[in-house]
């Protein structure tokens, strides 16, 4: 039996839930309506649909490269796909746009790793060696960059599940979508990922 | 308790994570770019031939192509059925015919 504090709680949750629902429902309705404009040779309304995500897209994308500019590079490169054939996203095919993108992004993150050679990092990016003596305490710089490291190290599609789920806050099952697997293998993967991360964790403190 | 702290800071540290932000005018430059462009249309055939005709200004592209086609089949049925093969075996058997005749 609820108390009615708790059935108060429920009740927002549930409200705060149905309302998150509602409100990417419309935004799913309403990016397939832009795409069906941009179809048309509309440019507001691919300018609407670049306004709305970029941020979102550039986020991945900087998870991927660590870098600014290649971040952004990718995105826009993305974009312009997308301006150029935008009959590539098909509406019919029960896929909502952003999954679609996410995995557009992803693939073109991964294709210019495997392409190009590595940039250069940023300023106060330190290459030094991170692993340090047992005694030496960790600064939060030094334990930011041996996070970056592990991640680095992790087999890809670990790391693009991480990236997705826990720094991009996709659900599993949106996740899942994007990379094209089931839930199960998909959790796998982010079990995997974690329990590597985790040990690094454990070494390091 | 100790495996909830441990989880607390696992979790703290993921998410220590470096990030910057995008440029302010990243949507600009995006939008800015694609109005350089053109959009492609679908891989079709009508469109693969209407651009072909474009590229090579046909008066009356229909006509044009209708028009080659009879050439070519007009070409093909006049031409000897005779090939080169053929006039080259003849040729050898009436060789070996008269090396024949001659033994």
């Amino acid at each position: 039996m609820l108390s009615p504090h708790h059935a108060g709680n429920v009740a927002e949750e549930l409200d705060a839930s149905s309302q998150h629902a509602a409100s990417s429902a419309m935004t799913a309705h309403d990016d397939a309506a832009l795409l069906a404009r941009i179809s048309e040779g509309n440019a507001s309304a691919f300018a609407a649909l670049v306004e709305r995500h970029n941020r979102r897209f550039y986020a991945l994308a900087y998870r991927f490269t660590m870098h600014r500019q290649e971040a952004e590079d990718v995105v826009q490169d993305a974009f312009l796909k997308l301006w150029e054939r935008p009959d590539q996203w098909q509406a019919d095919r029960n896929t909502r746009f952003t999954t679609w993108f996410y995995r557009v992004v992803v693939n073109l993150c991964l294709d210019r790793k495997k392409r190009k050679r590595p940039l250069p990092l940023a300023e106060d990016f330190d290459m030094a060696d991170d692993r340090p003596s047992q005694e030496e305490s960790f600064s939060g710089h030094q334990q930011r960059k041996l996070l970056e490291s592990a991640i680095a190290d992790l087999p890809e599609r670990q790391r693009v599940a991480l990236n997705l789920c826990f720094y991009e806050g996709l659900s599993n099952q949106e996740a899942a979508d994007v990379m094209q697997l089931n839930l199960k293998a998909l959790q796998s993967l982010l079990m995997r990922a974690k329990a590597t991360l985790k040990e690094t964790f454990a070494r390091m403190i | 308790m100790m495996k909830d702290n441990d989880d607390k800071a696992f979790n703290a540290w993921m998410e220590n994570r470096r990030f910057e932000e995008p440029s302010a005018g990243l949507a600009t430059r995006i939008i800015r770019a694609a109005a350089g462009r053109e959009q492609r249309a679908p891989f079709s055939l009508g469109g693969f031939l209407r651009r072909t005709f474009q590229e090579f200004h046909l008066p009356s592209p229909a006509y044009a192509l209708a028009v080659v086609l009879l050439i070519g089949f007009a070409v093909g049925a006049n031409a000897p059925s005779a090939t080169a093969d053929s006039q080259d075996d003849s040729e050898i058997q009436t060789l070996l015919y008269m090396d024949g005749g001659s033994l």
